[in-house]
């Protein structure tokens, strides 16, 4: 708004100079951005983030092709079912362990089950283990973060509780959880909900800390704003081109846990599947008929690539100082 | 200093007894007696009586946390369950085994990792720069045991592929654990060294003549390294957690494996102490980085001791 005027008050200003006879419009309006450019120090408004995904996205090629290639791997994921004629459970004991053919893109396992159908339907698994736990833990997360950030009695509390979940090793910690609570794929969303909100609160309460000192918070104080709306409505939307980074990086890690969760068998279990079960079950097998290993660590190694690709060219168009 | 040692390790206290009480707690909700799951279902009333006392089994839950805390200060965290041997014996045998692997991965972490990113900052964007990164993010993008079942595949025959009997037997694991540490390490040198790089007293050393290689090595690597030993000591926690993969993938006796029999044989006072323990041991590698991150950088000796 204020930039506006200060352009509509240098218009009138080059108006009254008698420029109308001797300049066209064009040749006018540009007078006026150079003016406001060297006379007032022209300030950009900053860009959206939508703005900032379309030049990450042309500028940084790998981040783009990985934002294509997670696009592709979670549509065929969803549409599973549509994709291929297979059963995911169906035990077909004459087609065991064959190779990769043209009826069986990735070969079948120990049951004769279609290997590619596995992974589409696995993939289920992996994704909703991706999403789920990332969001709920960082939606508590952000919640402590910025109450312990804002709320300066109730900042120790908070930390020490987050000293304490961070001094777990993580696999450990959601081990004990799912020991605890059962294996099921319910469970495990609980359990990584319950392991990764901390680090997400630490992040969020430095950025509140450096963000309640500013001028814009300071004013909404003075004007009586109510602490829950000054965190909500002004704190929150500044660390969200952070936190959309933070996201980026969180869902391999979740993903990556449920793979190890897996394999240490209090994780999901069969007859599901997720793309770490499935490696672990061709533990067996993996000499003889590779491609029960080859395949699925494929997948979660495309995948998990692709989102640490993303999450860092994010983390560039986000914040340029990280930018090299 | 001594004032920002002494509260650093202050703080490490309560977080220790916040530990402790977590894992206490949530062990405690778990169902089942554990006089059935140690001996069956067969024993004698009288027998159940005298043990339900000696290990305080008709206490109230916070009555038996005091109990366990004390004893625990004392090296005592119960007997196992399945292995009727004292779980402090059984982490004394298992522990070094782990560290021996830990540390075989961490000293082939930054024998490669640091290398690997002084040459990609050095080489920035170059085809060896994309390479080097290139492999380090898979080594963060694949889990440690597809790595493992792979290399268990092709090295079958000619290295040993389970178990633990010598030095050949850790070649493997601390390769599997290792990736995944060299490749935070190689990205973690790069980007710091890079910031460095463009910092003044840099450009002044080379505009006095100076040759690039010594500039690099010795003026800014000695500057880019600090958040490199923070994060050595960050590794120390995803050594830790990655071990108890790589050991139960390869068979190797240590306390990751420990951890996982616990949990499978329902083993409790074992599964308590392995955890209590590898978490003590992440918080006091922590704490011993902090002090030393403070002697070697006196920026936080003097406003963390304020």
């Amino acid at each position: 708004m204020a930039r506006f005027e200060q352009a509509a008050s240098l218009a009138a200003r080059l108006a009254v100079d008698s420029v109308k006879e001797r300049f066209s419009p064009e040749e006018r309006l540009e007078a006026i951005q150079r003016v406001e450019e060297e006379e007032l120090g022209y300030m950009p408004m900053p860009d959206t983030l939508e703005v900032k995904f379309v030049n990450m996205c042309r500028e940084n090629k790998v981040a783009a092709v990985s934002a294509v290639v997670l696009a592709v791997m979670s549509l065929a994921i969803i549409f599973a079912d549509k994709l291929t004629v297979y059963d995911p459970n169906a035990i077909n004991l004459v087609e065991r362990l064959m190779p990769p053919s043209r009826t069986h893109w990735c070969g079948t396992d120990d049951l004769g089950r279609d290997i590619f159908t596995r992974i589409l339907y696995g993939g289920r698994v992996s994704l909703l283990v991706g999403v789920i736990p990332t969001t709920i833990s960082m939606a508590i997360g952000i919640v402590l973060g910025m109450v312990s950030g804002y709320i300066r009695q109730l900042d120790a509390v908070i930390m020490r509780l987050a000293d304490i979940v961070l001094a777990f090793p993580s696999i450990v910690l959601a081990m004990v959880v799912m020991y605890t609570l059962g294996a099921t794929t319910s469970n495990i969303f609980i359990a990584l909900s319950m392991i990764g909100w901390a680090g997400t609160a630490r992040i969020v309460r430095s950025q509140t800390l450096s963000l309640r000192e500013q001028e814009f918070v300071e004013a909404a104080r003075g004007m009586g704003v109510k602490k829950w709306t000054i965190m909500f409505r002004h704190i929150l939307p500044n660390c969200l081109p952070s936190l959309i980074v933070l996201f980026t990086l969180n869902i391999p890690d979740a993903i990556l846990s449920e793979a190890n969760l897996s394999f240490l068998g209090v994780g999901t279990q069969p007859p599901d599947s997720s793309w770490g079960l499935m490696v672990s079950q061709s533990r067996t097998f993996a000499m003889s008929s590779p491609w029960m290993l080859i395949f699925p660590s494929l997948a979660i190694l495309i995948m998990v690539l692709a989102l640490n690709f993303l999450g860092d060219g994010l983390r560039d168009a986000v914040d340029p100082h990280m930018k090299k | 200093m001594l004032k920002y040692i002494a509260k650093r390790v202050l703080v490490t206290i309560p977080v220790l007894i916040g530990v402790v009480f977590m894992i206490f707690v949530m062990l405690s909700v778990v169902p089942g007696d554990p006089l059935t799951v140690m001996m069956g279902e067969k024993v004698k009333v009288d027998v159940i009586e005298r043990l339900s006392v000696t290990m305080h089994l008709n206490d109230p839950w916070y009555v038996r946390f005091v109990w366990y805390l004390w004893d625990a200060l004392h090296g005592d965290f119960g007997t196992s369950y399945k292995l009727t041997r004292s779980v402090s014996s059984l982490i004394a045998n298992a522990f070094p085994k782990t560290l021996m692997l830990a540390a075989s991965a961490a000293v082939l972490s930054w024998l490669v990792g640091i290398p690997a990113g002084i040459i990609s900052a050095v080489k920035k964007n170059s085809l060896v720069d994309h390479l080097f990164m290139g492999f380090a993010l898979c080594g963060v993008s694949i889990p440690a045991f597809s790595v493992g079942m792979f290399l268990q595949n092709l090295f079958n025959g000619i290295l040993p592929v389970s178990g633990f009997a010598s030095p050949a037997h850790l070649i493997l694991p601390a390769l599997v654990l290792g990736w995944n540490a060299a490749g935070t390490i190689a990205r973690l040198t790069r980007s710091s060294l890079l910031e460095v790089l463009e910092d003044d007293y840099i450009r002044t050393a080379r505009a006095k003549g100076l040759a690039p290689l010594p500039v690099i090595l010795w003026h800014g690597l000695k500057n880019s390294l600090l958040p490199v030993i923070t994060m050595m000591a960050i590794q120390i926690s995803s050594l830790l957690s990655g071990a108890v993969i790589t050991e139960t993938l390869f068979s190797i006796p240590g306390i990751g494996r420990l951890t996982v029999d616990a949990i499978n044989g329902r083993d409790m006072p074992l599964l308590q102490g392995t955890v209590i323990f590898t978490t003590a041991v992440i918080i006091m590698g922590n704490l011993i980085a902090d002090i030393l991150y403070c002697v070697v950088d006196p920026r936080i000796r003097v406003e963390g001791g304020k």
